[in-house]
């Protein structure tokens, strides 16, 4: 036979297969009729001939699809008959197939909205950035005065030019700042993020601008440059409607005026991922904070990340780099000549490391990966069940005739179909969650792609149709090596062998559900409980009552010392009336103003103490200080230990006094009162003695984990160099404080028409960027770990269920024979327990293998935690026990005489 | 069915149908009559293996197929054996007969 017209032949009965159908109907009319004439010539009536010349003829339906066969268009009509049968079953069981497809979507939504923003963070790097896993940051590991070794992000602007300059590490480096900009002024100011870039940034991304230009190395010549700006994409957008004639406009940003050469492409966030508005030239950076007009020279200033395209291998250019370092530093910092320059990834923080919301995510990544095992393993064994449940039909395919490979084919078509169709509405559950996700966990990173974007369709459908395979192909293989005239004969006799044999792998896969939900749980558990402890803890401050208003006016008129004074004191004044304004205000407790108080900037001081060459170590000579005006410590609710807060009468002039903290005291007088000491603090005019008249409890200054330091607090009102940074704290009498702002800003829009801009936020706003990891932890954590108990509480129900209806004769005749409805009980529910329990052993094992991994991630508490291990698998087991109760009581009530008579 | 008439030899389907064609073009009814017939009756043509045998040498090649109007002016599928189809008897022919003689010199053994 020629292979051409063979499939010339099969090529036209595909393209013309309605008219080849439409031939062959009327050619079996012509047989049938010419049949019957036959058959009456012999004497049969009419209708007699006819309906022998059909029954001759047999099935129709059955000569079509042999012919069609022949004609080699058989597959095209096997996908579709395929197709029509999958539908066909799993209509027949609706039950069967909603459960399978939520169960798949909930886990593959899960693991499509993580694997969106895994995709993201990790595998692509920022957007625009080619190729990002060439770059690196160049971090500066050193040894600190107080004996600790520190590694930093942050480089003085000289070392990016002596990078680019004299290093042959990098093909391309960058430097840049992170800022933000004022827009507007007063009470309708807004900030914008920033970033202050040398021009190189944009050729080290490769990135293209939307309209117009990016500045040039010649705009940005530090110290001098041109005042141009690049906006951001959204900026442009939000703030000037895309207007495409922006280029060449000039745009007012923080009281200065910039001319627009460009627009940065959409998405464009330079190495950082969250959003920048505007993209200013290094050389404009120092102007606007008071920083020595050598900084483009010296080496004291620490603000720049610079960022680099490595040329040679990683360990070369760090070794290049921290020759340069130490031989170009000039200064007298001696840790500086054996400080080491170390390259890390561009998604690692200022110190080096993988941000926690990184690893959060990453460690949720997993979890939904654990989820959609488990979900494939509760549809496996729904599967198998259902599969046995099917063998009489499928025996009875083979013995008709039908291949193994076409019941096998059919099963895994089954499986797959569902698990695409738990992938849809998977995609949509991830849309939703992706989009929650997104802003709970990493809201500042700039996400411009929708949730679901093609990356992740293409992932999810992969996932998809692995998992429909495997969970068709398992049971469809355990089917077909069953006995098939075994099941044809009787069911409930060959149930014995044929049922059993699937008992191991349906128990396996119901212990690892629940061992897997038992670690989930349990990570859960540790995320719960580290959210409980930092909510309890005690920071020092009523983070929830008090507020702190941020104002900044115009700078002060600094062109001779008297002037400044002068200003200094109107300042002074104005902060002090404001104050009182606010504590008039009904729903205040109490007001008060502060320089550095916590969460709003750290100032550190050296401190002395008369007498005493050296201070404890560990401790060190510094402290951080916080200026206070009365009232201070009543409004923010810090404690007082020991002596006397401020009052009205610490004021500029009067004897200096310092209130210290318990730390502090402890580890200069130790065992020893502090009330009445000398200390000296470094650049404030308090001469030889400043004199300790309290000691207030310790706070969290900046972070809800930091080690105690030492604190001052220093009367506001006795030194002037506390204005500018200072911020108004408000203590409100109700629990919610945020319900104050509406007041706060209407009575400064009146007493402060020229103000630049004010931002207000409660003590608990402040901190929440550091809650959220855990936070957003504890939540999905605990979201994902119910979805999969629920998951595996379904799947033992109906695995129970089955065994019992798989039972009913067996128990019929335990009960007939006078077996105590109790013991019947037991025996069932003991099955289903008994998976449990040896899940909850294997899953408690795993928890306490893995317990290190997620040590990191915890807030102070253990990650081998007995008590919640043992919490977690007693409710695991009351899950167990509840999903296995209904059908366990229902065998119960088996009737002897029902289940004997339908055999 | 009567009971003395027997199915065709297995294999054996597509030879007969090759023969009978290369008589004259019939249609597939008239096909399954003269085989019976000229088996004096000892064949009947099974209809659910007689057409998809047609579809496959049509799809060989071996037998080509047309509409045309019988005797009584009803329009019937018409099939006509091709030269490739008449070679592919003749080989058919030779490989049966000299498997007949085959069996034919075992079973006469004694």
């Amino acid at each position: 036979m020629s292979r051409l017209t063979g499939w010339l032949y099969t090529l036209r009965a595909l393209v013309r297969r309605n008219a080849a159908d439409h031939e062959m109907a009327e050619e079996i009319a012509f047989h049938i009729d010419r049949q019957a004439r036959k058959h009456e010539s012999h004497g049969l009536s009419r209708e007699e001939a006819r309906e022998l010349a059909m029954q001759e003829f047999g099935g129709a339906t059955r000569w079509r699809e042999e012919a069609r066969r022949a004609r080699g268009s058989g597959l095209v009509d096997t996908i579709e008959q395929d197709a029509r049968e999958t539908a066909r079953a799993l209509r027949r069981d609706p039950a069967f197939a909603l459960m399978a497809i939520v169960t798949l979507a909930l886990a593959l939504g899960a693991n499509a909205a993580m694997f969106g923003i895994i995709d993201r963070l990790l595998l692509r790097g920022p957007e625009h950035v080619a190729a990002p896993q060439q770059l690196a940051r160049i971090y500066v590991t050193r040894r600190t005065r107080g004996g600790q070794v520190a590694t930093l992000g942050w480089q003085p602007y000289v070392l990016y030019t002596s990078a680019r300059d004299h290093a042959r590490a990098f093909s391309t480096v960058a430097a840049y700042v992170s800022d933000r900009l004022r827009v507007g002024s007063g009470t309708e100011a807004r900030f914008i993020p920033a970033t202050y870039a040398s021009s190189d940034l944009f050729s080290l991304a490769q990135v293209h601008p939307a309209l117009g230009r990016f500045y040039t190395a010649r705009e940005d010549r530090p110290p001098a440059g041109a005042q141009v700006a690049v906006l951001g994409y959204r900026f442009w957008q939000g703030e000037f409607g895309g207007d495409s004639s922006i280029v060449g406009r000039i745009v007012t940003l923080s009281s200065r005026a910039y001319r627009v050469v460009g627009v940065a492409p959409q998405g464009f966030t330079g190495i950082e991922r969250s959003p920048v508005d505007v993209w200013l030239p290094m050389s404009d950076w120092p102007l606007d904070h008071h920083v020595p007009s050598d900084w483009p020279t010296n080496w004291r200033g620490t603000q720049t990340s610079i960022v680099g395209r490595l040329a040679v291998p990683r360990q070369v250019a760090e070794a290049e780099l921290t020759a340069l370092v130490r031989h170009a530093y000039v200064g007298n910092d001696r840790s500086m000549r054996s400080a080491r320059v170390s390259l890390r990834s561009i998604s690692y923080n200022m110190t080096g490391v993988e941000p926690p919301e990184l690893r959060v995510a990453r460690l949720l990544a997993g979890v939904a990966l654990v989820m959609l095992l488990v979900a494939a393993a509760n549809v496996t064994n729904l599967t198998l069940a259902r599969a046995v449940r099917r063998r009489r039909e499928i025996s009875v395919r083979v013995a008709l005739g039908a291949g193994r490979w076409h019941v096998v084919r059919l099963m895994v078509l089954e499986s797959v179909t569902i698990a695409l169709l738990g992938g849809l509405l998977g995609l949509v559950l991830a849309h939703w969650g992706g989009a929650l996700i997104r802003r709970t966990l990493l809201p500042n990173v700039a996400w411009s792609a929708m949730p679901v974007d093609g990356r992740v369709l293409l992932w999810t459908a992969m996932a998809a149709v692995l998992t429909g395979i495997i969970v068709g192909l398992i049971p469809a293989l355990r089917v077909i090596r069953g006995d098939v005239s075994a099941a044809l004969h009787g069911s409930r006799t060959s149930s014995g062998s044929g049922i059993d044999s699937h008992g191991p792998t349906r128990a396996a896969l119901q212990v690892v559900q629940f061992a897997l939900s038992l670690v989930l749980l349990f990570a859960a558990g540790l995320f719960v409980k580290s959210l409980y402890d930092i909510r309890h803890l005690d920071l020092g401050y009523d983070s929830d009552r008090v507020l702190a208003v941020d104002i900044s006016f115009p700078p002060p008129d600094s062109s001779s010392e008297d002037a400044a004074a002068r200003s200094a004191v109107a300042a002074h004044a104005r902060y002090e009336d404001l104050r009182a304004r606010f504590a008039r205000l009904p729903g205040v407790a109490s007001a008060s103003i502060a320089f550095g108080s916590p969460l709003s900037g750290v100032d550190i001081l050296r401190v002395r103490v008369p007498g005493r060459d050296s201070l404890p170590p560990g401790a060190g000579g510094i402290a951080i200080v916080t200026a206070a005006a009365p009232g201070y410590f009543e409004t923010v609710g810090t404690r007082m230990l020991h002596g006397r807060t401020f009052s009205t009468d610490d004021a500029f002039g009067t004897e200096p006094v310092v209130i210290v903290n318990q730390t502090m005291a402890k580890a200069l007088w130790p065992g020893d009162d502090a009330i009445g000491r000398c200390i000296m603090l470094g650049r404030l005019h308090g001469g030889p003695c400043t004199r300790v008249v309290g000691v207030a409890q310790d706070v969290h200054h900046v972070a809800l984990k930091e080690d105690a330091l030492n604190q001052v607090y220093v009367p506001w009102g006795q030194d002037r160099h506390f204005i500018a940074g200072s911020v108004l704290l408000v203590r409100s009498n109700d629990d919610d404080a945020t319900a104050l702002v509406p007041e706060l800003t209407g009575l400064l829009r009146h007493a402060a028409p020229d103000m630049q801009s004010v931002e207000i936020k409660t003590f608990e706003q402040l901190l929440d960027p550091q809650v959220r990891p855990w936070r957003v932890g504890a939540t999905l954590f605990t979201l994902f770990g119910a979805i999969v108990v629920v998951v595996a509480a379904i799947g033992l129900f109906s695995v129970v269920s089955y065994l019992v209806t798989q039972r009913t004769h067996e128990l019929g005749v335990r009960i007939a024979l006078g077996a105590r409805r109790a013991h019947v009980l037991r025996l069932i529910m003991g099955s289903g327990l008994r998976t449990a329990i040896v899940g909850a052993v294997v899953g408690g094992a795993a928890a306490i293998a893995i317990g290190p991994l997620v040590q990191p991630l915890l807030f102070d508490n253990r990650a081998r935690d007995p008590w919640m291990l043992a919490a977690v698998a007693t409710g695991l087991l009351v899950v167990a026990a509840a999903a296995s109760l209904w059908p366990s009581w229902r065998a119960t009530r088996v009737d002897p005489l029902i289940s004997l008579r339908a055999e | 069915m009567p009971p003395d008439r027997s199915h065709i030899v297995p294999g054996t389907l597509e030879m007969l149908v090759l023969k009978t064609l290369s008589l004259e073009p019939m249609h597939g009814w008239g096909i399954g009559e003269r085989i019976q017939q000229l088996s004096r009756d000892a064949f009947a043509v099974n209809q659910g293996t007689l057409y998809p045998t047609l579809e496959r040498l049509l799809r060989a090649g071996m037998i080509t197929a047309e509409w045309r109007t019988t005797e009584n002016n009803r329009r019937a599928r018409y099939y006509r054996v091709t030269r490739s189809g008449l070679k592919h008897l003749r080989a058919e022919r030779k490989e049966w007969e000299r498997s007949v003689r085959a069996v034919n010199l075992i079973l006469r053994t004694t």
